[in-house]
C-alpha cells in the first residue's frame, strides 16, 4: 500500500536518520498545508499547523503501520490537528443550511484575456467560498486524487456524507466559476 | 392500452445522439473543473517551511513505543513448561483416588524432593540460576536485535 520511495525514507527515519524526512517533508508539504489552509483560511496559522503536523508525523512516525498509504496518515494527522486548533466543528451530520445556491460570485471580465495568475486567484477564491470541510474534501479528491475510502479515512466522516457534499461542494463551484469552466471546456471539447 | 398509446403519441423524442451529447457535456465539465482545481487549487508552504520543520527536528528522534523485550510468546512458553511440570509431577505422584489434598501436597513436594534429590543441592541453585542465564542472554539478543542499548 505504501509506496516505495515512501516507504524507504520511512525505513530510513526509523533507523535513526533523521534528514530522511527532508524527502517526506518536501513531497507532502504543499497538500498538508493546503488541508491546514481550507480549514485554518490564515496563511500563518495553516503554516504553523502544517510545521506541527510534521513534527507529530515524525514523532509517531512508528506507529505508521503501512496499510494504508502515506500520504493518508499524515493527511489525518493534518486534518484532526486543523481541526483541534480552529472554531470549525467536527461535522457529523450534513446541514442544508451550509449550502446556499449562490449564483456566479463576480462577472469574470474577459475570459480570454486572463493569466494564469488571475485564474488562480478565481479558483481559489471558489474553494474558499465552500464550507472549510467541503474545501478539504475538494482539494483531497481533486488535488490529491484521493477515492471516497480514503477521504473518509482522512475525515472519519461517513460514506454517505462524503458523497453528498463532494456532489454539493462540486456543483457549488460550477456555479461559482461558470465562465472560467466554460472557457476550459472549449479547450477540452 | 389506449390510455398508454395516447401518452405514447403525445412523447417527443430528442435527437438520436442527446444521451451521448449530454454525456459528453457532463464529463467536460467534470473533467474542466479538475483541471482547474488541480492547476490552480494546491497552495505552496514559504520557503523557510522546509528548514523550519527541520530545525525543529535537530537532534531529536523517532519516539520509540514501550515494548517489553522479552515478548509475551516467550513468558507464555516458560509459563506452559512449568505448568506442564508441575502438573505431571503432581498426577504422577497420586496414589490411589482417595488420597486427601494434604495428601497430595505432600506427594507433590516428595515428587519435587524426588526430582532435585538425585542430583543433590545445587539443582537448587543451578537450575534457577541457568534460567535467569537464558532469560537474560535471551533479552541481550532482543535488545541487539532492536538496537537498542
Amino acid at each position: 500500500m505504501v509506496s516505495l520511495d515512501d516507504q524507504i525514507y520511512i525505513q530510513r527515519v526509523l533507523d535513526g536518520n533523521t534528514s530522511s524526512f527532508t524527502h517526506l517533508v518536501e513531497k507532502y508539504k504543499d497538500m498538508v498545508f493546503t488541508v491546514c489552509f481550507r480549514i485554518l483560511r490564515q496563511r500563518e496559522d495553516a503554516e504553523d499547523v502544517a510545521q506541527q503536523v510534521f513534527l507529530k508525523a515524525f514523532k509517531n512516525l512508528h506507529s505508521f503501520e503501512g496499510k494504508s498509504k502515506f500520504s493518508t496518515w499524515l493527511y489525518t494527522i493534518a486534518y484532526r490537528t486543523a481541526i483541534s486548533g480552529s472554531q470549525v466543528k467536527k461535522p457529523e451530520t450534513i446541514s442544508d443550511e451550509l449550502y446556499t445556491e449562490k449564483g456566479p460570485q463576480q462577472e469574470f471580465p474577459q475570459i480570454e484575456e486572463l493569466t494564469s495568475a488571475e485564474q488562480r486567484v478565481y479558483v481559489r477564491e471558489a474553494i474558499a467560498a465552500l464550507p472549510e470541510i467541503d474545501g478539504v474534501l475538494i482539494s483531497l479528491y481533486y488535488l490529491d486524487e484521493c477515492n471516497v475510502q480514503e477521504i473518509m479515512e482522512i475525515t472519519g466522516l461517513n460514506e454517505s456524507n462524503v458523497k453528498v457534499r463532494l456532489h454539493r461542494a462540486r456543483k457549488q463551484l460550477k456555479v461559482t466559476l461558470e465562465g472560467l469552466l466554460k472557457h476550459e471546456m472549449k479547450s477540452i471539447l | 392500452m389506449s390510455d398508454n398509446m395516447d401518452k405514447k403519441a403525445g412523447m417527443e423524442s430528442p435527437s438520436k445522439d442527446f444521451t451521448a451529447q449530454l454525456m459528453q457535456q457532463i464529463e467536460a465539465e467534470e473533467r474542466a473543473l479538475s483541471s482547474l482545481i488541480s492547476n490552480h487549487g494546491k497552495l505552496e508552504t514559504s520557503d523557510a517551511f522546509l528548514a523550519g520543520v527541520m530545525e525543529q527536528l535537530e537532534g531529536k528522534s523517532v519516539a520509540r513505543p514501550y515494548r517489553p523485550v522479552i515478548p509475551k510468546a516467550v513468558w507464555a512458553g516458560i509459563a506452559a513448561v512449568f505448568t506442564g511440570l508441575a502438573l505431571f509431577l503432581s498426577f504422577s505422584g497420586q496414589t490411589g483416588s482417595d488420597s486427601s489434598l494434604d495428601k497430595r501436597y505432600d506427594s507433590v513436594l516428595e515428587s519435587f524432593n524426588a526430582f532435585f534429590a538425585g542430583s543433590g543441592f545445587l539443582h537448587y541453585i543451578l537450575i534457577p540460576t541457568t534460567a535467569v542465564a537464558l532469560i537474560l542472554l535471551l533479552d541481550l539478543g532482543f535488545r541487539k536485535k532492536r538496537g537498542m542499548s
